[in-house]
Parts: structure tokens; sequence; C-alpha cells
């Protein structure tokens, strides 16, 4: 089997699209992450508590209940939680709720335990999950986070220039941005909470899409280096590069995309926000490679073409 | 040529054979060996059973349920602690400086120092010592005091989770005031919270007579009531407590049976005033102990409120002398705080106890029969100050406070001359062992704040373990599949090697005893997905290099020699930001990059070199005539 035998699109023609397009869903990105305030951040990040209950039959556990949002608020209404944010979490018989205390939350689990086992007698209530995380604590992580970003891309910049060419390094570090990006609008607009582990899948995704954009920008090196003391079209070198490494960009996106998928689905509640990250940046980082990272290539020589053409 | 290939044969089949036996321990402790039958080989050898816990893939805290706390040297209550002639200055400054450190980054100690001078307060007047007047020699003592503290808690803190016999507690330092611990597996994340916690400051302080107690509760009352006389609430009468419910924790033997006599004779007497307390239902009396009094859970924020009041503070003052009140446990029932009435000054502190351990009951005094103890020893000075103390206090009750709340109040019953003393009269062994590791914890010099805690229940990592090892599983079947139909028989070499990645993955990670998280099962996943990248680049070459019309030899030639560089490049800057995800995240996080990193690394080795000694070897053999791709 063989996808894209001797393929010969022409990306670099719908360059000034390809651009358009990326060009809005970013800006779509930043608009939705300004109208929210910023990322909607875990309590990892901006301090609180979170909650995951469980509830069972007494009798039959396996029995599949339909847990109220409303009755489990009213609960919670009785402790001064009644702003707490109370949603189902994977199924209806649990709920997930996170609420801006961060003092004794152990005696304020156990009651609500109690007090939601009263409320549901029939019910066993289950204290599944409890991550407590002082304001001070959210605060720094933002800042840890934000460096972890910036670090990672900075040193992969590096090793792109002492690899290849300074442009490449800034093509690639393009695309990744671009990823991060529109992951975290993405994430923004519908309204997903930015936890750690939702950052440890963006810094996977930063490493992702490079992956990407190396094995072309590797091909490109390849082209060109053989091309030298031919006269040669860049944009058409790098169009020819993309096309022959089509088939692995594909193939190998197919491969993650297939076990990411499986993590989405099957690998649980707790995973799944972070499955979804990777899944986007996948599909963007795939996209990004061959449309954003090697189309800024080109830009670039031109651009210097145009210029040394008018000094001329 | 031929030589050469047996001899990479030679070092696959070495490898294989040993990272399978790296994996083994973890293979055998998790599936070979039922609960009893480990149980069985902890108590018979001990030895061999540490050994294969040190050999096997322990699992995270998401995975087998488990709590994760940072805690914190509270430097601010260190500074007040080691502070002598406290004023109203210090204490405005120590208020302002806490309020600026808590909001922003700025370090307390130094905004602490600008302050008091700000107030004109000279800082050698709270901590100059004869040796010590100059501000930057208190500031540098007041920072050695905090980097000690840490240290000195975290060694408190792990020889106190030892006595919970958590299995592989995770205690270290993190930055210079945290520590961050992580208890995998407990059954009683509560218990152990609660001590946790619960650290620093241990004082021994003398409760007030119950003539003082009785007469300032009434007074406090009496406040009350005129404050909200319209409003007055008589809705419910909930009833005292049941004299049979209050556990006698009492010093050296004497029991709650005591007490409650010393009740009923008294009861007549403060009926009314009892009555009085009742109807405001804020606070009141505790039925069979005269000394202390109760407040129903509700009402905390509340009595704490009154408490602070300037008038409730000065009737206090006038009733009895330098007392405050300090909360004690919920009551057994569980609805009521126990309030006791202390001095201001502690009798003694805790660092002067050396040791407490717990024991049953000695067997020579009938009534502890059945019942557990703690034994404690002073040093010299504490020995000599708690002689002074239980002489001038014979049947006194002296407060166990930790971190200004009551543990217990036992009664003096007898001077205690040589430094050893026994609190007797514990009804579980329990209790005992928590009252000993108190005791110890006396010897914290500072108290400790709880930043961060997540706690999983052992159902959710039961949940995670087997939904992340089916994923994996499905995940590692749907792209072995993939590749074959795809690339037929050498996709099949490709799974090969992907299936002894992942041994290498397992057994590199069994050797070094590494945490498996419920995102480092992501990590194995993502690896699995990515790993055959390596291969699919070669293959890729090598179908366009047969393409070309080249042998089936050179093409694999070619197609290795070209597809290495892409694959390094490429993998390089994944090790990067797997590296750098390792060093920004916490417990999970960094086990997601672990397993992420080594994946790769692995991958090199499997999918270039294993998959390409496959090749030779069949080709060599004339097994395999053409390239099946």
């Amino acid at each position: 089997m063989r996808f894209f035998h001797n393929s010969n699109v022409n990306f670099m023609s719908t360059r000034k699209f390809s651009f358009l397009f990326s060009g809005t869903l970013i800006l779509v990105s930043i608009i939705s992450l300004i109208i929210h305030g910023g990322p909607r951040y875990s309590v990892d990040f901006r301090g609180g508590t979170f909650m995951e209950i469980r509830f069972e039959d007494k009798t039959d556990p396996s029995k599949i209940l339909n847990i109220e949002i409303g009755r489990v608020r009213d609960v919670f209404r009785r402790f001064g939680l009644g702003e707490a944010e109370i949603k189902h979490y994977g199924s209806t018989q649990e709920i997930a709720a996170r609420a801006d205390v961060t003092e004794n939350t152990d005696e304020l689990m156990n009651e609500l335990v109690q007090a939601l086992s009263k409320e549901f007698p029939n019910c066993n209530v289950i204290e599944m999950r409890k991550e407590t995380v002082g304001p001070k604590v959210g605060k720094e992580l933002v800042g840890a986070a934000i460096l972890a970003i910036f670090w990672a891309i900075i040193f992969i910049l590096i090793y792109i220039m002492w690899r290849f060419e300074f442009r490449f390094g800034v093509g690639a570090v393009v695309a990744l941005i671009h990823d991060v990006i529109i992951t975290l609008g993405i994430f923004s607009i519908l309204n997903k909470e930015i936890s750690i582990a939702i950052v440890a899948a963006l810094l996977t995704i930063v490493g992702y899409s490079l992956n990407d954009t190396i094995v072309v920008y590797d091909r490109i090196r390849e082209n060109l280096r053989a091309l030298k003391r031919q006269s040669f079209d860049y944009a058409v070198t790098i169009n020819r590069s993309i096309n022959e490494t089509l088939s692995r960009t594909i193939v190998t996106s197919g491969t993650t995309l297939i076990v990411v998928l499986i993590l989405f689905f099957f690998g649980g509640e707790v995973i799944k926000d972070f499955a979804f990250a990777l899944l986007c940046g996948i599909v963007i980082g795939t996209y990004s490679s061959i449309y954003v990272a090697s189309p800024v290539l080109v830009e670039w020589e031109e651009r210097k073409k145009r210029r040394g053409g008018s000094k001329r | 040529m031929r030589r050469n290939t047996m001899i990479k044969i030679g070092i696959i089949v070495f490898f294989v054979l040993l990272f399978l036996y790296l994996l083994y321990p973890t293979i055998k402790f998790n599936y070979l060996l039922d609960k009893a039958d480990k149980e069985r080989l902890k108590i018979e050898d001990p030895k061999a059973y540490e050994n294969l816990l040190d050999k096997s893939i322990k699992l995270g805290l998401d995975l087998q349920g488990g709590m994760h706390v940072v805690l914190e040297v509270d430097v601010e209550e260190l500074a007040r602690a080691l502070a002598n002639n406290k004023d109203a200055r210090f204490e405005e400054a120590w208020q302002e400086a806490k309020e600026l450190a808590g909001a922003g980054d700025i370090d307390f100690i130094t905004s602490f120092a600008q302050k008091l001078e700000d107030k004109g307060a000279d800082l050698a007047r709270y901590y100059g010592t004869k040796t010590r007047r100059d501000k930057n020699d208190i500031l540098k003592y007041l920072r050695n005091q905090a980097d000690e503290a840490v240290n000195r808690s975290l060694e408190i803190i792990r020889n106190r989770v030892d006595e919970f016999g958590v299995a592989e507690p995770t205690i270290q330092k993190q930055g210079s005031h945290r520590i961050i611990v992580e208890l995998a597996g407990i059954t009683d994340p509560a218990r152990v919270r609660q001590l946790l916690g619960k650290t620093a400051l241990l004082e021994f302080r003398l409760l007030k007579d119950q003539t003082i107690v009785q007469n300032l509760a009434e007074k406090i009352n009496n406040y009350i009531k005129g404050q909200i006389t319209e409003e007055e609430d008589t809705t419910k009468t909930s009833q005292p407590q049941d004299t049979s419910v209050v556990r006698g924790e009492d010093l050296f033997g004497k029991t709650s049976e005591d007490t409650g006599i010393t009740d009923s004779t008294a009861k007549d007497s403060a009926t009314l005033a009892r009555e009085a307390l009742f109807k405001e239902n804020i606070f009141f009396r505790h039925p069979s102990d005269m000394q202390v009094l109760l407040v129903p859970k509700e009402n905390e924020a509340r009595f704490k409120y009154i408490l602070e009041d300037p008038e409730v503070q000065k009737i206090i003052q006038t009733e009895a002398g330098d007392a405050e009140f300090l909360w004690g446990k919920l009551d057994p029932s569980g609805e009521y705080y126990t309030v006791y009435l202390v001095n201001k000054e502690p009798e003694l502190t805790g660092e002067t106890i050396t040791d407490a351990y717990p024991q049953p009951g000695s067997g020579y005094d009938p009534s502890s029969f059945g019942k557990f103890e703690v034994s404690l020893t002073f040093n010299d000075e504490g020995a000599r100050t708690f002689s002074r103390v239980t002489g001038a206090n014979l049947g006194k009750r002296l407060a166990i406070v930790l971190d200004r709340k009551v543990h217990s109040a036992p009664v003096i019953q007898a001077k205690i001359r040589d430094g050893r003393a026994r609190i007797t009269g514990l009804e579980t062994m329990e209790e005992a062992k928590d009252l000993a590791v108190v005791l110890k914890a006396g010897a914290l010099p500072a108290p400790v704040r709880l930043l961060e805690e997540r706690t999983v229940g052992p159902s959710l990592g039961k949940d995670s373990v087997t939904k992340g090892t089916n994923s994996a599983i499905l995940g590692l079947l749907m792209v072995a599949l993939f590749m074959i139909v795809y690339y037929k028989f050498s996709g099949f070499v490709a799974d090969l090697a992907l299936v002894f990645n992942i041994i290498i993955l397992l057994g590199i990670m069994s050797y070094f005893h590494a945490t498996l998280t419920l995102p480092g099962i992501a990590g194995i996943i993502l690896t699995i997905g990515m790993a055959v990248d390596a291969n699919v680049l070669i293959f890729e070459r090598i179908r366009e290099e047969l393409d070309k019309g080249k042998t089936v030899w050179a093409s694999i030639e070619t197609g290795y020699g070209r597809a290495f560089v892409t694959i390094l490049d490429a993998n390089v800057t994944t090790l990067i930001a797997g590296i750098v995800l390792y060093n920004f995240g916490s417990g999970p996080i960094k086990g997601f990059a672990l397993t992420l990193m080594i994946g790769i690394v692995a991958s090199m080795f499997t999918a270039i070199f294993v998959t390409r000694t496959i090749f030779e070897f069949l080709l060599e053999k004339k097994v395999l005539k053409k390239m099946s791709i």
C-alpha cells in the first residue's frame, strides 16, 4: 500500500491562501483569548480546590445513575460554595467541582461527602480526587510554565540554527508558535481549562511539530545541496521536498493520531483533555510543517531577492 | 559481512535478554505474585522483598492512589516565635509585612525589617543578643534560622512519615523553604494529612481553674446577651454531651470518671448560668469537664469573632489575667469543638523533649490494663523545668498545645523529677502513636503551612491503570496492524522493533525503579505512535531508492544512511522538549517526560540498528530475496 506515490501538489502556489488561513486562525484564537481574559486556568494555576466525586448505587454498584447537578449544588451551597463550578465528569454519576477555597479543604471535603451521602441516601459517595493549590503556588506555576515553553523554543531554535540555517530556525519557530497559539485558541473557544497537563501537552506539541518540520527541512537541505551548482528555483525545490516527504508525513501523523485518538476515547477522563490537546497539536503541527514552516523559507528568499533587485 | 551480521544478531539477542531480565521483577511483582504471596515474602524474606520492589517499576500516586503535599516553612511565624519583648509596634509591623509577603513575592524578612524601621523600632530590641546587635547580623541570623528550619523540618517530617509505615515516601526539599511530601497508597489520608499539616510549636500550658473558666464564661455570655438583645436566638436546645462520650485522655492516670463526679456535685450551682449559655447557643459548658467549653461546629466562626472583640479581650484580661482561649479537637460525636482557657505563657516548650514513644499500659497498674500510654523523656533543661512545674501545680491540668491547638489536657499527678514522664489512659494504640508523634514534633523549630495538596483515591488510580493499559495495548495493536498493511513484511520487522522498544523502555524504568504515572502511560502510548516514525522514514527512503532501480542491498544501504540524519535531527528536538518538560513538571508530568525521552532514545536503537540487522540477516540467509515493502 502506498499513499501519495509520486505526488506533485503545488503547495507553494497556495502559499498566500495558507498564510491567510493561518493568520485567520491565529487572529480568532487571540480574539477568543482576549474576550475570555486570557486562558482559562485550572486550579493548578489560579489556585483553589478541584474535587472529583463519584456516586455508586449501594445495592448495585454497576447501575448507571443520573446525579442531578442542582441537588449537588444545593449541598455545596450549604457550605457557602454556591458559586462553585459543578459539572458532570466523564459520566452522569461522577461530578467535578471547582471552588475558590484553599483552607481546611480536607475537613470541607469530608463534610461535603457526608452531606452528599445524606442527600443521596441510596448512594455510596466516593472521594476520587482532590487537588488544592494555594494562590501563591498557582501564580508561580504560571511563570514556570511560560518559562518552560520559552526555553524549549530557545533551545530548539539554537539547535536548528546550528544544524541548518538561521532562516530555517525562524521558519520552525514561526510554525510552532503558530501551533501553540492555535491550540490555546481552540481551548479558549471550547472553554476548556489549561492545567499543568495541558502545558505538558503543549511542550510535546512543540517537540512533535518540530519533528515534522525538521523532516521536511532535512529533505530541503539535501535537495538544495544536490542542486547547489545548478540554477534552480527555490520554491520549486521546496515544493518538491515537501512532496517527497509527504507520504512519510501523513503516515507518521496517522500512526500518532491513531494512538492519541485511542487515548482520547479510552484513556479515561483524567487524561482526556491532555489527549485532546495532543490531538489538536498533531493536526495543526502536520498542517503547519507543510503550509507554514516551508512557505516561510520561500517568502524569506523572495523578499531577499526583491530587496536585492530594487537595490540594483 | 556475514560474521559482522552474526555479531550484530548476538548483540541484539543479548539486549533482548538483558532487558527482559531487567523487566522480570516488575512482571513478577505485579502479575506473578498475589497479595498473600507478597505479604508472606515480606515476612519470610524481607530482603528479597525489598530487592524485588527496588527493581520493579513504581506506580505513581495517580495510579495507586495517595497524596502529594507541598509544605512551606512559615517564615512569618518563625520570626514571631524567635522574637523577644514583642510589643505593639512589633505586631503591627509583623502584620503589615505578612500581608505584603502574602500578596506578592517580596521577601518577608526584608519587608519586615523595613516596616520595623519605618515605625522607629530597632530589630535588636527583639532579636539582639550581646554579640548580635547589628542589623545585618540579625537579618543574617533570621535567614539562617529560616534555612535551618527547613532542614530540620525535613528531618522531622521524614522521621514522622516513617512512623506511619507508608511504603516508599518521597520527602524532598524544593527551593529554599519548601518540602514536597508524597505518600503513595495510603489508606487513611485524613490521619496523615492532619499530622503533616500540624507541625512546629508544641507547648505545655496550664489550664485555668474551673472557677475562673466558669466566671469568665458567664461574663462573656452576659456581654453577648447585651449585644444581641433584639434578635435573641432561642430556637434549638441542643443537648450537651453525655458524659460517657467524653474520652479520658488525662495525664498520669487521672480518668474522666473523676472529673465526671466533680461535675455532678457542682451541677446545681451552675444550672442557671448554663441555661443562659444554652439560650445563646454559641458556646456552653462541657457537661463533664468544668474547665472546658464546647462550641457547636456551626458556631466556630462566630465564637472566634466574639473572642477577637476588644471588649471580650478586656473581660478575659480582667477575669483571667494573662490567658487566652485555645481550640481543641472536635469531641467524639464530631459536633462540638472543645475550647480551653490556658495561660498565655507556656510552662515549657516541645524542643526540650528528646523522645516520646507509645506503649501498652504497664502491667502492674490495674487501671492501665488494656489501655495505652506514651512515655516521654526531657533533656536536662526540660527535666528541671518540668520538675518545677509539676511540683508547683500538682492536681492541675497541663494542656499539650500544638500549633495553638490543644491536643489534650492531662492532669498532673505527681512531681516528675527525673525527666521521664508517662501519659496514661489512652484508649487505642493509634491514639498513643499520634500523641507520641505530636510530642516529638515539638522539637520542630517552625510552623509549616500547606501550599498545595493533591489526593487521588485508590479507586480512581485503579481505574486509570486499567484504562491506560488498555489504551496502550489497543494502540500498539492498531499501529502494528497498520504497519503490516502498509509496509507488508517490512512493517512486521518494524513491529518487532516496536515491541523491543517497549521492552527496553519498561526494562530501564524497572531497573531504575522509575515511577510510572498516568501521563507516563500516555508517554508510552505516544512513543508507540512516534517510534515507528524512524522506520517510516527509512522505509519511505528505501522505496524511493528501489523506485530509482537500485538493488535491494544498495537501497537498504542508502535508505538507512540517508534517513539516519533526519531521524537524529528530528529526535533531538523532541528530546530537547522532553528535557525542558522534565525540569518544569512535577510528579506525573515528569513521568510523561521520562517515558517519552527513554522511548525516543530506545527507538534510535531499535528502529535503526535492530531492523537493519534483521534485514541483512534475512537477505544473507536468502530467506528474503527482494524487499517486501
